[in-house]
């Protein structure tokens, strides 16, 4: 593998950009068949909250043009069984691991953060105040620059080990919430969870997922989700992880051109189970052929106001 | 031969089965070679604005030849487009995935209703070969609903709502019949919900351990999404995955 594609990010060395989006590549053990997942950046399994959640009832999901939507309800196995039965094989892994961290109160947040810092079994946190599926907690603190700063801050206090806040683009202005996130010692940003979306059945005259709304996945989120990162990254000056709808090296390249120093791959992921080591592969053909020295250069290309975190 | 691989599938071979069903063989050799009945595939389909794989129940595997066998019914955008792949055409699919049946018993029933058939052809071919003996009870809507009826006609009993093929009335009728009067080791079946809960019914009644295999929209078939969890599926108040933990359960363990 080549060095062109290595990637610092908040003090982590990552062998390229390329991470899994959380949730949708499980706790790393389901495309092992497909590929090793020690060739990607980093793996973000999914979300961890303090105790088992059963998640929403069926259906749970739905193809819509180019996307889908989702409304799992953040269903995991609970803190406990991720420490005793999940993370001895993520150490095992060989990459960067991060985990998914989500709660109800700025209390669950804590308890999950310490405790995976304790166990030493993941490389950083990423800390989901985004989440359109649940009732209580994770959007109820994304929505707001007030709510984002309380969980940042309280979590921040908690531990030592580097946080990332996923942002919800379910907001009138994503850049202020960021720069919240940033002020009070996020590390990185991962943007965008899921855009709030909705189907009805117009044979049952229903709402199509029993959770009515969900989250809206896939291509046909990217270019929102692009200018989300573009406008953001002119704001901040912490690192941006960027994800919605990307399937190919193309689609990952616009995000870094944005202002993205790394990327995540989520619904592409679910369609292909070879979509990660293709962007993987597509984003060293595009170094070679434009004969970079590191991918970090074109990071931030089409935002000039970047002050630029490679 | 065990995991799953992502492969170019050739079709070699196309037909139509039944009013809205196809067959259509594929040249597929890591998924042929690995297939049992019960797992199922997920085929990519190019279908505008289309996105996620369909998950669609192996009808028949040969490791020979590696050809892959599967038998749908042509509902949406995305079996639609699979319905107009000509013979020579490449259709992406990844497999085999989820629990199969579990075979190894002597003498077995097999119950399927509409598409439901597709994986016991696959089944009854297999415990065929392994000398056991294996009764097929198909039922359908009607004679034109009934997928390979030609090929059920000879050795299965059909049972057609309108009566317009085989006995008048439910699959569940000869179902209680034969198992009254014989001495099966094990029954599987696959199909409609309500007909997998009047076989479970019956099954339960003559004493005959039962699999049933479920069905449900997915999103990756292998266990990331957490999206194909079902109403029938429910382990100790947590939802099970139809595509990973099944699509084949214990009876006993679903449909309630």
């Amino acid at each position: 593998m080549s060095e062109t594609l290595a990637t610092k990010l908040f003090g982590l060395e990552l062998k390229n950009p390329v991470m899994s989006a959380s949730g949708t590549f499980g706790f790393a053990d389901c495309y092992k068949d497909f590929f090793d997942p020690a060739i990607m950046g980093a793996v973000v399994v999914k979300a961890v909250t303090p105790l088992p959640r059963a998640g929403n009832p069926p259906p749970r999901t739905s193809e819509t043009p180019s996307g889908m939507l989702n409304a799992i309800g953040l269903e995991n196995p609970g803190l406990r069984a991720y420490l005793e039965k999940i993370a001895p094989s993520l150490r095992r892994i060989g990459t960067k691991v991060i985990v998914n961290v989500a709660g109800s109160t700025i209390d669950d947040y804590v308890e999950v953060a310490r405790a995976v810092e304790e166990d030493g079994s993941a490389d950083a946190l990423e800390i989901n105040i985004s989440c359109p599926n649940v009732k209580e907690g994770g959007l109820a603190f994304g929505s707001t620059a007030k709510g984002a700063a309380a969980v940042t801050e309280a979590v921040r206090r908690a531990v030592g080990m580097p946080i990332i806040l996923k942002l919800s683009p379910n907001v009138t202005d994503i850049t202020e919430i960021a720069s919240a996130c940033e002020a009070e010692g996020a590390d990185a940003l991962s943007m965008i969870n899921t855009l709030l979306g909705m189907r009805v059945d117009i044979k049952s005259r229903r709402p199509y997922l029993a959770n009515a709304t969900g989250g809206l996945s896939g291509p046909a989120v990217r270019p929102v989700a692009v200018r989300m990162v573009w406008q953001t990254a002119q704001k901040v000056s912490i690192p941006i992880i960027g994800m919605g709808g990307i399937s190919c090296a193309e689609d990952a390249l616009e995000f870094m051109m944005a202002g993205a120093t790394a990327v995540a791959v989520g619904t592409a992921q679910l369609a292909d189970p070879t979509a990660i080591p293709g962007i993987i592969e597509g984003l060293e053909r595009y170094a070679k052929d434009e004969a970079l020295a590191s991918i970090g250069e074109i990071v931030g290309a089409a935002c000039p106001g970047r002050k630029v975190v490679r | 031969m065990s995991g799953m691989v992502y492969e170019e599938a050739r079709l070699v071979g196309s037909a139509d089965i039944a009013e809205g069903m196809k067959r259509m063989t594929f040249l597929a050799p890591g998924i042929a070679r690995r297939a049992r009945p019960g797992q199922f595939v997920m085929v990519s389909t190019e279908a505008r604005g289309t996105l996620l794989a369909r998950p669609l129940g192996v009808s028949g595997a040969d490791p020979e030849d590696e050809s892959l066998t599967l038998r749908f019914a042509v509902v949406g955008k995305g079996t639609s487009w699979l319905a107009e792949r000509r013979n020579g055409d490449a259709v992406r699919m990844y497999g085999p995935l989820g629990h199969g049946f579990t075979t190894g018993a002597k003498d077995c029933v097999l119950i399927g209703g509409g598409t439901g058939l597709a994986p016991l052809f696959f089944l009854k071919e297999e415990i065929e070969r392994e000398g056991g003996s294996a009764l097929l009870l198909a039922g359908a809507k009607d004679r034109l609903c009934l997928m390979e009826s030609d090929v059920l006609e000879s050795g299965c009993v059909i049972a057609t709502e309108d009566g317009s093929l085989g006995e008048r009335g439910l699959v569940t009728g000869p179902l209680r019949r034969l198992t009254a009067g014989r001495r099966f080791d094990m029954a599987y079946a696959c199909g409609p919900v309500p007909m997998l809960k009047a076989v479970k019914d019956a099954c339960a009644q003559a004493g005959l351990p039962l699999e049933v295999s479920l069905e449900t929209r997915m999103g990756c078939g292998v266990g990331a999404c957490n999206g194909c969890t079902c109403d029938q599926a429910v382990k100790d108040g947590a939802w099970l995955k139809v595509c990973k933990d099944g699509p084949v359960f214990r009876a006993e363990e679903v449909l309630r």
